[in-house]
């Protein structure tokens, strides 16, 4: 069986927006019959646009990770938390289970975007045909997971927000959590910039 | 080019993969899934480590708060009050609490939970923690093996932890005085146990209490134990002058029980859990040899009896031996007459040994209730007398007393109650010799006393005047006369009168005549033998002193 | 309108064009070449839908209205409502969580929400106009950046935290939350590419 038709080969172009398959007429500044997006064969600038944000992600991520991002006070009793710590306090208290989810969530997804998409914009820039297929499935899965990081971010603002006992506990948010803020929202939009399209672009010889 | 592909090119292109999922689930119901995994292990979570809920009713719910007030057994947190809610009739609140899951005992039937207060009473003050840290709800877990989840609670702390060693007994008593749940029990004025609870007899005529006393002390508590009111101040005028007795200061204002055993002979065996006493009014009452069974007695008064209350004693022969428990008025139709019948009890054991004597006596002549001996004493004079106890108060007390002279009255040994009859009494007697001494005192002729009285003033005031007119001028010329003889005394007197000068003549020659007499006493000293053979030629100026002081003498007056 | 459902399907992970088919209920097309989701069965239909975000509105209002826990300690209670969170992160220095925190907790999910009921409204009334078209390409770039989702991850996690040294109370927000959360993995599963195609055979 032949490769699958792509739609540049037939002349045809698909919206990013609504789907819509309209035919590719080769001039600058077209827009979808439907939706009246612009319509563009790959994202235009996507893999300076992706390289530029999961930079700026990466210099946030270190004070993310270095910096608390909690402080406990408890009786004047000052606990600085980083994210790390915070996992370790979680498996040691008792809740391994919930340990796992939020080391998962605020270290392991971080972590697995940048390497994953910083993979992904070196093997495309490369025009690498290796391992298309779970190139594309990490994207994916990468796109399906990034917000998830957000877990701690949320945890942090509602531990704030609830205790408020003044002298007994209190608990303020440390720069930590902004920069970890940050980063997660850089890396998904760094995700949302690369364009998976390019991993299929191209040598197709190899097929 | 790909326009004309297009078209017909759409059955050469190639058809996606279809797949049918499993019941639609992708990978986007992997947050929700999580979330629900996490929720439902906390709910497991909490549900394995939820011990029971119980509810406990309170008459207030003051100083509880939800969420914050623990309850606890010996200090330890076992639970905390989840919410309070007012009961549907608004008469009480309705305390849930969760209790831990290790603390699921404390669900039996017999627990009590009571709210530990800061409390200041008159016996100390209690739950001080709690001023810092609030209310808490105390637990006293019982041993029932039966569960509850709804709970009355004690408004006030239980006074005995279940299971602490000791013993409860039973008071009785007329009232319940002072006493209070909590008030202290003394045994030689050390405090081993406190009234649990109390309430009012059945039949609302006495009250009784329950009283804990504490191991070991529990021990002297025996049989013949008695126990009385230590409330109060027990102020004695006595022979040994004013005596103030008290347990403690606190039962001089909360009050308190004291026991002690009889003096002499008893029954020293410890009481069984739960046994009965009496509980006396005050010590001398409680040691008192027991009374025995009472009697009743009626009297019949033909005279006000203003002065005697109930209560007031009965004596016989000055021996205390029953009260005055009521106090009625009669009406005596033939003679129009109001008597007073005044009924009281009496405790012939009270007697002692005559008693025994008499009660042997009696039982020999098949007379079982003294009735019949009665009669007899009545015959030999035995009456009922009011006499006045106290002459500034006017009160009266009952007096069985012997009277010589006493009209014989019938006596009705089968009337019960016994009647014994009267005599006036020793305030009647009063009132009659006042009466005779105010007759004596009117048979006084005042009238003609004074008549005389005023002739003799009369009679007075005709000297006076007089003394007055006559004898007055003649004794100021008697002075007057008296007072030229002192001038002429006074004249003769002063320093430069003749008289004066002769003196100071005369004590100057008596001067020399002493000076010769020492030089004469000298020449004694000297010449003694002068005094036998006459006096020495050189001597001879010695003698001349002498002579003129003798002329002088002479011739002076 | 010319433009009418398209026989074709693109695939938006690596440009291989599909023939469509229709699917039957349950069935997910997949790309031949990469393996990404062209296309699945869609559970319900306009009304159906519609009567969902109706549903979700509810509740998002509850879950917004209601405090989500209760933190207790020695009788003093804290609640936490969502806006009371974003503007405790606000005053407490950290504007950036605030700002993030409202935007894809509040104001994201309430556009989501609510573009989705106008579009949807809009096919079943055959009014497809310029307002349908912005609003599915604004409802394009707004689906991501709902993260209620995590948010209730999130608040379970706070509560397993703080329930070591507080008494933690769920308050009906937070269940409003987890339904929330629901129906926004539910709206998540709608293909917009299929509104389009709805749209236009409506209006056809």
């Amino acid at each position: 069986m032949s490769a699958p038709p792509r739609a540049a080969e037939l002349g045809l172009i698909g919206c990013h927006v609504c789907g819509q398959v309209s035919r590719d007429p080769r001039r600058a500044g077209m827009a979808c019959p439907r939706c009246g997006a612009p319509l563009h064969r790959r994202k235009t600038g996507s893999i300076a646009r992706s390289w530029a944000l999961l930079i700026a992600a990466l210099i946030l991520y270190l004070p993310a990770n270095l910096l608390p991002i909690m402080r406990t006070v408890s009786l004047g009793d000052v606990d600085d938390n980083t994210i790390l710590s915070g996992v370790v306090e979680l498996w040691v208290k008792g809740s391994p289970g919930l340990a796992v989810i939020v080391f998962s969530a605020s270290i392991v997804v971080p972590m697995m975007k940048f390497l994953v998409l910083g993979t992904l914009l070196l093997s495309v820039q490369r025009g690498s045909a290796w391992a298309r297929q779970p190139r594309a499935r990490l994207y994916r899965l990468v796109e399906f997971i990034g917000y998830w990081s957000m877990l701690d971010v949320f945890v942090v603002a509602l531990l704030t927000a609830l205790v408020q006992f003044g002298f007994f506990s209190l608990v303020e948010p440390l720069p930590g959590v902004v920069f970890f803020g940050l980063t997660v929202v850089l890396t998904m939009l760094a995700s949302m910039s690369f364009d998976p399209r390019l991993i299929w672009d191209g040598r197709t010889d190899d097929e | 080019m790909s326009d004309e592909r297009k078209p017909g090119g759409t059955e050469d292109l190639p058809e996606p993969v279809v797949r049918r999922s499993r019941v639609g689930i992708s990978l986007i119901w992997l947050v929700p899934v999580l979330a629900a995994v996490v929720g439902l292990s906390l709910v497991i979570n909490s549900w394995m480590q939820a011990g029971p809920t119980i509810t406990i009713t309170f008459q207030t719910a003051s100083g509880i708060d939800p969420g914050k007030t623990q309850v606890k057994y010996k200090s330890v947190v076992i639970g905390r009050v989840e919410r309070v809610t007012l009961a549907p009739d608004r008469s009480h609140v309705e305390v849930e609490v969760a209790l831990d899951k290790r603390a699921k005992g404390f669900a039996a039937a017999d627990t009590r939970f009571w709210v530990v207060r800061p409390r200041i009473g008159l016996g100390g003050v209690s739950g001080v923690d709690t001023l810092l840290s609030g209310a808490f709800i105390g637990a006293d877990v019982g041993d029932s093996t039966e569960y509850r989840d709804e709970f009355q609670g004690l408004e006030m702390p239980p006074s005995v932890p279940h299971g602490a060693p000791g013993k409860s007994f039973v008071l009785h008593s007329g009232d319940l005085g002072s006493l209070d749940i909590g008030s202290p029990v003394y045994y030689r004025r050390i405090q081993v146990g406190r009234v649990a609870s109390y309430q009012l007899d059945p039949d609302g005529k006495g009250v009784s209490l329950q009283i804990f006393v504490d191991g070991p002390n529990d021990k002297f508590v025996t049989q013949s134990a008695r126990f009385w009111n230590a409330s109060g101040v027990d102020v004695s005028l006595g022979a040994n002058g004013l005596k103030l007795n008290t347990q403690s200061l606190a039962t001089v204002l909360a009050g308190g029980v004291a026991f002690q055993d009889p003096p002499g002979p008893h029954d020293s065996t410890p009481a069984p859990e739960q046994a009965s006493f009496t509980l006396f009014g005050d010590q001398v009452a409680a040691m008192a040899p027991p009374d025995g069974p009472p009697r009743y007695i009626r009297m019949r008064f033909e005279q006000s009896l203003r002065g005697l209350t109930v209560d007031a004693p009965v004596e016989f022969l000055g021996v205390n031996i029953g009260r005055v428990v009521s106090i009625n008025l009669d009406y005596d139709d033939k003679r129009q007459r109001f008597p007073v019948l005044v009924g009281a009890v009496v405790y012939p054991q009270r007697l002692g040994r005559a008693y025994d004597k008499l009660a042997a006596l009696a039982k020999a002549n098949g007379d079982d209730d003294l009735s019949q001996m009665m009669g007899r004493l009545i015959e030999h004079g035995l009456r009922a007398q009011a006499r006045t106890g106290n002459l500034l108060t006017g009160q009266l007390y009952i007096a069985l007393d012997f009277l010589p002279n006493v009209p014989k009255v019938a006596f009705d040994a089968k009337a019960r109650p016994l009647e014994i009859p009267t005599a006036p009494g020793s305030f009647d007697k009063l009132q009659e010799q006042m009466a005779e001494i105010i007759n004596k005192i009117q048979k006084v002729p005042f009238d003609s006393i004074g008549q005389h009285l005023d002739q003799t003033l009369a009679e007075l005031g005709g000297t006076l005047k007089q003394v007055n007119a006559e004898t007055l001028p003649q004794f100021r010329r008697t002075l007057e006369g008296a007072q030229q003889t002192l001038g002429t005394a006074n004249s003769t007197l002063s320093a430069d009168s003749p008289l004066q000068q002769n003196l100071g003549d005369t004590l100057e020659q008596l001067q020399r005549m002493a000076r010769s007499l020492r030089v004469l006493t000298d020449y004694l000293g000297g010449h003694p033998e002068s005094l036998i053979r006459g006096r020495r030629p050189d001597a001879a100026p010695a003698a001349p002193p002498a002579q003129p002081r003798e002329t002088q003498q002479g011739s002076k007056p | 309108m010319t433009i009418t459902a398209s026989p074709m399907l693109i695939c938006e992970h690596c440009d291989t064009v599909h023939r469509r088919r229709p699917l039957a209920r349950g069935e997910v097309a997949r790309c031949l070449r990469c393996g990404a989701v062209l296309e699945r069965h869609q559970r319900f239909g306009v009304d159906g839908l519609l009567a969902l975000v109706l549903a979700a509105m509810i509740v998002f209002v509850l879950a917004n209205a209601w405090p989500i826990v209760t933190l207790g300690l020695n009788g003093q209670q804290v609640a936490a409502r969502l806006w009371g969170v974003i503007l405790t992160m606000w005053h407490d220095h950290s504007q950036v969580v605030a700002v993030l925190a409202a935007a894809t907790l509040f104001f994201f999910p309430i556009c989501k929400l609510l573009l989705l009921g106008w579009v949807l409204l809009c096919i079943r009334l055959g009014r497809i106009g310029e307002g349908f078209r912005r609003a599915m390409v604004l409802l394009h770039y707004v689906a991501p950046w709902t993260m209620s989702e995590v948010f209730v991850l999130g608040a379970l996690v706070s509560i397993v935290k703080a329930h070591l040294y507080f008494d933690v109370t769920a308050e009906p927000g937070i269940y409003a939350y987890a339904a929330l959360m629901v129906f926004i993995t539910l709206f998540s599963g709608v293909d917009l590419h299929q509104l389009w195609d709805r749209a236009a055979e409506r209006a056809a």
